[in-house]
């Protein structure tokens, strides 16, 4: 009998482990400038059904950089920010594909199983420097190119988006 | 011809090579440009166009804060999305692909100056000047008019470069296509070559097949030839040599010249009886027939058996003969017989190009360091002069003008074949008029000591008793002239038998010492009457000597089955019989005297 408890107690705390980026902090709400709206299927939320996300928050996620080349600048470039993976475990996003959408209204569709195969980042910066709406900002969905040369193909380049502002799971 | 065929076969691998690889190399090209990845240059209708639409979301902005004043901040962000559209054609791609369409390229120069013009008309209006609105109205009217021009203007020119590109194409796979003709034709050409060449070989090979069974047939017909012609040459010879010496034992009766003659008869025969076994000899070995059973061989002993063949001939020629000065033997790597025929030759020449009174010597040299011996047949004859030399070992070449000299030029091409079959070599040496020195080099097997040297002279004993002979020969020549030569033997007693059922008959009956059997019988042949003679419990140890004219009697009998004890070839020679029967029956008395 107390065996079969213990057992259970274990599943228990297996489920609690495996949960837990799932039923993580409740999210702040954002001090500066919105510059990424989140919505759909995402369980942490901070304005009604969405996420808001400012700069700060997304810089408290881990930095990742990609260097590499890409059709809109001259030689290789170093694009820092998080990863899309990441930014997904914090909001509790789940669902097979991603609909972003730029602030001209421009919109693409990304299967989310790119962020598991690929260091997709969400950057904020280049070369260190973060974006303005005339230099594609405020956040640049870049894959790494120069690393995977499957990538390199208008599939690809079609889904790096460019003033992202927001994104729907 | 053959080398203007190689550069010819070069020149057309080289021509088919060179065509392959511009094939490739174009295909290739071809490849790359097709599956380049541009996004600029195949989509720059997209980005050209989106600065139309933002030019005209920013003068819809501007017409909107005139009704709402509220929302002026809203240009801010319009003119930023402006500007970055105008931004993407100032770097990367975009900014090559634009080079490629000069019209376009330049439209879209004058778009970038208007649209970065703008920003201090909007600076002032974003800080509230109403005036500014009406010259950024009218400014983004022209801007748009502009970019709308740009957007069909990229149309047109990416319209014009797909027809470019289309005809650059076109004419790509057409001379790719005629590349890919020619090396077909090249290539069938080829192959209808190389099919002739394989066409030609195979009528080589079958012509190469039919002369080669076309020899081996005349080779056997050659063979079959020789075999009936040895047989009819020397049955009528051992006729006529057999009686001219019953004749010679009968010398008395006869007067002087009719003894000559028989002698010059006797000679004559012997002569011819020489040529026909050295002609039968050369051509056996021509077609590869002629057996050579190697044993270690004395040549002490067959310097002597040779001396003794030719010390008739030294006689007549007044020539004195000497030996070699050694006390050693050595054993050869050699065929007895051949080599007493070779050395006979070689002494019968020294012989007969000699001068009067003149000497042959026989030297030996041993070399250590291959272990070979060289026996040296020197003269101080007539020799042999320099521009004749080289036609000395072919055959039916006659060197000597000397035509009182016989012989048929055969001797020494004969000589020079047994050596070569032996594994030895021969040479000579010769100066006009001064003599010659002809060596035969053989492999030494193993040098006799001085102690071994002694030869036991064999002892021969009266014959207690008379012996029977049978003689079983169809040829009632032959077997007169035995009859008769036997007479003289007392210790003899001599049974003819007239055919191969009386012979066995005969055998049985009186079981003969010895028997004399002749090969070439009809109904039953010598072969099978010596294996029935054989086979027979009280006859079975009774020496048989085959007499026959075969040369390939033994080799004949070997293939049969039988091992003969002794053969004696035809004609008969009759001191060599006599020989053969004392050695078989241990002595046979009262031989008569002869020459």
């Amino acid at each position: 009998m107390p065996r079969t408890i213990y057992s259970h107690i274990w599943l228990l705390l297996l489920l609690l482990v495996t949960s837990v980026p799932v039923i993580s902090a409740p999210l702040d709400s954002p001090a500066g400038r919105v510059i990424l709206t989140v919505s759909g299927n995402i369980t942490n939320t901070n304005s009604g059904d969405a996420a808001e996300l400012d700069l700060t928050m997304l810089d408290s996620l881990p930095q990742f950089s990609v260097t590499t080349t890409t059709p809109w600048y001259d030689g290789q470039r170093k694009f820092t920010g998080p990863l899309a993976r990441d930014l997904m475990t914090l909001l509790g996003a789940s669902g097979e594909q991603m609909k972003a959408m730029a602030l001209n209204d421009y919109s693409i569709t990304i299967p989310v199983e790119d962020f598991e195969k690929f260091n997709v980042v969400l950057a904020t910066r280049i070369d260190g420097k973060t974006i303005s709406v005339r230099e594609k900002g405020p956040i640049f969905v870049i894959y790494p190119f120069d690393d995977h040369t499957e990538l390199v193909s208008e599939t690809y380049y079609q889904r790096c988006i460019w003033q992202l502002d927001r994104l729907v799971f | 011809m053959s080398r203007l065929r190689i550069f010819l076969g070069a020149v057309f691998v080289l021509t088919l090579i060179s065509l392959g690889l511009s094939v490739t190399f174009t295909i290739m090209d071809l490849r790359e440009s097709t599956l380049e990845v541009r996004i600029a240059k195949d989509d720059i209708a997209w980005p050209a166009h989106q600065i139309e639409v933002e030019a005209f979301q920013t003068l819809a902005t501007v017409l909107r804060i005139r009704e709402n004043p509220a929302i002026l901040p809203d240009l801010d962000l319009r003119y930023a999305l402006l500007l970055s559209r105008t931004d993407l054609f100032k770097h990367g791609e975009f900014l090559d692909a634009m080079y490629q369409l000069p019209k376009s390229h330049q439209l879209l120069q004058g778009i970038i100056r208007q649209a970065e013009g703008l920003e201090p008309v909007i600076k002032s209006a974003l800080e509230g000047d109403s005036g500014s609105l009406d010259t950024l109205e009218a400014s983004l009217e022209s801007l748009l008019e502009n970019a709308h021009q740009l957007t069909l203007q990229i149309n047109n020119d990416k319209i014009e470069q797909i027809v470019v590109n289309r005809k650059r194409l076109s004419s790509v796979f057409l001379s790719t296509e005629i590349l890919l003709s020619v090396l077909a034709l090249l290539s069938l050409l080829g192959f209808v070559f190389l099919y002739l060449m394989i066409e030609r070989a195979e009528k080589n090979r079958a012509e190469a097949e039919f002369h080669r069974r076309r020899a081996e047939a005349n080779s056997e017909a050659k063979s079959r030839f020789l075999s009936n012609m040895s047989h009819e040459l020397r049955t009528p010879l051992n006729a006529i040599m057999g009686f001219t010496q019953l004749i010679r034992m009968e010398g008395e009766n006869l007067s002087r010249e009719h003894l000559d003659n028989v002698v010059e008869i006797y000679n004559a025969s012997e002569h011819l009886l020489s040529l026909i076994n050295d002609i039968l000899d050369l051509s056996k070995i021509e077609s590869g027939q002629l057996g050579i059973s190697m044993e270690p061989c004395s040549v002490m002993t067959v310097i002597d058996e040779c001396f003794k063949l030719v010390n008739r001939l030294a006689y007549e020629k007044n020539i004195s003969l000497h030996a070699p000065v050694t006390r050693f033997d050595y054993l050869l790597e050699a065929d007895h017989t051949r080599l007493k025929q070779v050395l006979t030759n070689l002494l019968t020449n020294a012989i007969k190009y000699n001068r009067k009174d003149g000497w042959v010597k026989v030297e030996l040299r041993r070399r250590e360091r291959d272990n070979r011996l060289r026996i040296e047949i020197i003269d101080n004859g007539i020799g042999i002069r320099k521009h004749d030399q080289s036609k000395v070992f072919q055959p039916f070449e006659r060197l000597a003008d000397d035509v009182t000299i016989e012989g048929t030029g055969i001797g020494l091409a004969l000589c020079q074949q047994l050596v070569m079959l032996m594994g030895g070599e021969i040479g000579f040496k010769s100066t006009d008029g001064e003599g010659s020195r002809f060596w035969v080099d053989f492999q030494v097997r193993e040098v006799l000591a001085p102690e071994n040297n002694d030869r036991k002279n064999l002892a021969i004993e009266p014959a207690p008793d008379a012996k029977t002979l049978l003689y079983i020969d169809d040829n009632q020549t032959n077997l007169k002239l035995l009859e008769q030569y036997m007479s003289s033997f007392p210790g003899l007693r001599l049974i003819t038998a007239a055919d191969a059922d009386k012979g066995l008959e005969v055998a049985a009956q009186t079981l003969p010492d010895i028997i004399l059997l002749d090969l070439n019988m009809p109904r039953i042949t010598g072969y099978e009457v010596y294996r029935r003679l054989k086979s027979q419990p009280y006859l079975a140890d009774t020496p048989i000597i085959v007499v026959t004219a075969n040369i390939n009697a033994q080799i004949e009998a070997e293939s049969l089955g039988i091992q003969f004890d002794q053969i004696l070839m035809k004609p008969l020679d009759l001191k060599e019989l006599e020989h053969v029967l004392e050695s078989a029956l241990g002595g046979v008395t009262a031989g008569p005297a002869y020459l």
